[in-house]
């Protein structure tokens, strides 16, 4: 992993959400790299802060949260202010939204959609920019000649959907992809071609962070797997490395669920101080309660944020 | 097509009903048209008086059971004397009522037709309706985009504060205070009487033009001002719906301008709803020149509706009241047709 290849980097992101008057934290202090080539699956449950890491790196978080601390760079520079993240976002940075139906503009059809970022955005002339959405379209399945490009979102399958938000997404030729689960709706058959066509678009050479709840197919379509829990990132290694031999107990919780097809026991209320984790941990002692512990590197470049990794087992 | 067509004849019955409960609440209600145009209270009454009455009411059925009565009304045979044979009558005038397609005729001028003369009065009032219609529009739409733009600024509560206020203003009173304040006994700008000039018949065609133009302002601007609120309070509210939209921040992520993403994606949507308002609003605005027309003396449909129910014209009141009854179903229709016709969803989901 050369420093030259990392395209995105988030560097101790804190970022927290004005609700009813009270602060809540929802990322404290990520760290990830996006590198080039690479799928990177952001894994965790609902409200571990997943989708907010993922508009934070296209700047758009809404307007009642705040980046506390840190910041999203791209290709060394720093994003600081609307000015530069306007020259990066869906260029340099896209983002696909998690409801391809609520995501797409009932009143515009299949090709003036996917060639509206080169239209509007980089100036292209109408024809030029449906030819580049001809093609954005093309990488994600669709014949040329497809009726479904002259149809509206309703008119379109789920699946249909999804690979039409996907073609926006990339239209303009983003270096990086935010795919905020793009397969949460979809069968099994249909998700596994959506985690192809973010291979594929990792292959040509672009970063792409998947956001996904699904631990068993972020291993078997990711390179990378980052856990999140509670705002915090606290494992992060190759995929195949993480699902063999989780190092973090919450890593080995998921991968319980994934195997048994049991719910996982319900999150309680998160801890004020200490390991977040530790009301759920099978592991949890005393100590845990003290500090948070920090993400410690192990063999074969993964980190693990638990001074106790070498006992868990997967139950 | 069929789809049309079933929406029209489902109206046909929603307007019978309409006729029955008109009929019956201009019986119920007091006064006779019979006593209006003979009696004089000051003159006592005389043999010659009391059988004029007498013919009056047999000429229009009104000494008749309501039952005969609505029947004749209704049609499409005539009842009277001069009616159809079937029903004991001469023969002279056999068809009569709704469905021989006749909303009857004036008692005090039996040679005017309620049907052409409602016709001639639409003519004023709906200009002038459609008039107030596209300025309630083009200021509406603007002022609730920016509104929700700026939600939240001083801007957006004034504007808000002004439409709350306009909304619930009684369309007589602004009239009254538009007469006084831009009238002869204001600031004298404007006429506040009619439509046309005593001389309007000597004017050139361009001054003629103006004559109207100045004449209709004032109505105009008192008939669209409560759409105006309605339409600016939708707009706002569309908007700021549309533009939390997970369309738009995808808009947003494909880096488009924040003044393309409003244009092409919040405008377009929030302008849905608005649009298909406009089918339900046009015949609101007939129905709430009754106020306007009067206040400011206009031949319309309104004061003709008004001025009928004075003088107890049973026929010209329920023909009013059937036509608005007609428009406003119409309108519905037009709305929804709208609808389908601008929202691709609807379309798909009929093909």
């Amino acid at each position: 992993m050369s420093g030259a290849a990392v395209l995105a980097s988030v560097r101790d992101l804190c970022v927290v959400y004005r609700r009813g008057g009270r602060d809540v934290r929802a990322l404290r202090g990520v760290s990830v790299d996006l590198t080039r080539g690479r799928v990177t699956a952001l894994v965790g449950e609902s409200g571990s802060g997943k989708s907010t890491l993922g508009l934070a790196l296209v700047g758009l978080l809404p307007h009642n949260a705040r980046v506390e601390r840190g910041a999203v760079s791209f290709e060394g520079r720093e994003l600081r202010g609307e000015e530069l993240w306007r020259e990066v976002r869906g260029s340099g940075i896209a983002w696909q939204p998690q409801d391809a139906l609520a995501a797409l503009d009932p009143l515009m059809n299949v090709l003036d959609a996917v060639a509206e970022g080169p239209c509007f955005a980089d100036g292209l002339a109408p024809m030029v920019a449906q030819a580049r959405a001809r093609t954005a379209l093309e990488r994600a399945g669709f014949a040329c000649d497809d009726p479904a490009l002259l149809r509206f979102p309703h008119g379109l399958s789920g699946g249909q959907r999804l690979r039409v938000a996907f073609a926006a997404a990339i239209a303009r030729e983003p270096r990086v992809l935010i795919a905020d689960e793009p397969t949460a709706a979809l069968d099994a058959p249909l998700a596994l071609r959506t985690t192809a066509l973010l291979r594929d678009l990792a292959e040509r050479g672009s970063a792409v962070l998947w956001i996904t709840h699904d631990l068993a197919l972020a291993a078997h379509a990711a390179h990378e797997i980052a856990v999140i829990y509670a705002g915090r990132i606290v494992e992060i290694g190759a995929a195949r490395q993480v699902v063999a031999t989780p190092r973090h107990p919450y890593t080995a919780l998921l991968l319980a669920v994934a195997r048994s097809y049991e719910p996982a026991p319900a999150a309680t209320m998160r801890a004020e101080s200490g390991c977040a984790f530790r009301g759920r941990c099978p592991l949890a002692r005393v100590s845990c309660a003290t500090s948070e512990p920090e993400l410690v590197e192990l063999a074969g470049g993964r980190k693990v944020a638990c001074p106790f990794h070498a006992e868990v087992r997967v139950p | 097509m069929s789809f049309l067509l079933r929406r029209l004849v489902r109206i046909v019955p929603t307007l019978f009903g309409l006729s029955l409960v008109t009929f019956l609440v201009l019986r119920l209600a007091p006064g006779d048209p019979a006593l209006l145009r003979f009696a004089d209270p000051t003159a006592p009454a005389t043999p010659h008086l009391a059988e004029a009455i007498e013919r009056f009411r047999e000429a229009h059925l009104l000494d008749r059971s309501l039952v005969v009565q609505y029947l004749h009304y209704l049609g499409p045979f005539d009842l009277g004397p001069e009616g159809h044979r079937w029903f004991g009558g001469s023969g002279v005038r056999p068809w009569h009522g709704l469905l021989a397609l006749d909303l009857g005729h004036e008692y005090l001028r039996p040679q005017v037709s309620v049907a052409s003369e409602i016709a001639a009065r639409l003519a004023v009032t709906v200009p002038l309706a459609l008039l107030s219609a596209l300025l309630a529009y083009a200021v509406a739409v603007p002022l609730g985009l920016f509104q929700a733009l700026r939600r939240g600024s001083a801007f957006d509560v004034g504007a808000g504060l002004l439409t709350l206020a306009l909304y619930s203003t009684p369309v007589f009173w602004a009239g009254l205070v538009l007469q006084l304040v831009f009238g002869a006994s204001g600031l004298d700008w404007l006429p506040t009487l009619g439509l046309r000039h005593r001389d309007a018949a000597s004017l050139d065609a361009l001054e003629s033009a103006l004559d109207l133009a100045r004449h209709a302002l004032l109505p105009v601007v008192c008939m669209s001002y409560a759409a105006l609120a309605y339409v600016s309070r939708h707009m706002r509210s569309a908007v700021l719906e549309c533009a939390c939209a997970d369309y738009v921040l995808a808009a947003r992520a494909k880096g488009l301008a924040e003044r393309v993403v409003v244009a092409r994606h919040v405008v377009r949507n929030s302008l849905l709803p608005i649009l298909t308002l406009a089918g339900s609003i046009l015949p609101w605005l007939v129905g709430g020149s009754v106020a306007v027309e009067t206040v400011f003396d206009i031949p319309g449909m309104g004061k003709y509706a008004i001025d009928s129910l004075h003088n107890r014209e049973y026929d010209a009141v329920a023909g009013c009241v059937l036509i608005s009854g007609a428009m406003t179903a119409l309108g519905f229709l037009v709305s929804d047709v709208l609808y389908a016709w601008v929202d691709p969803r609807i379309r798909h989901d009929r093909t």
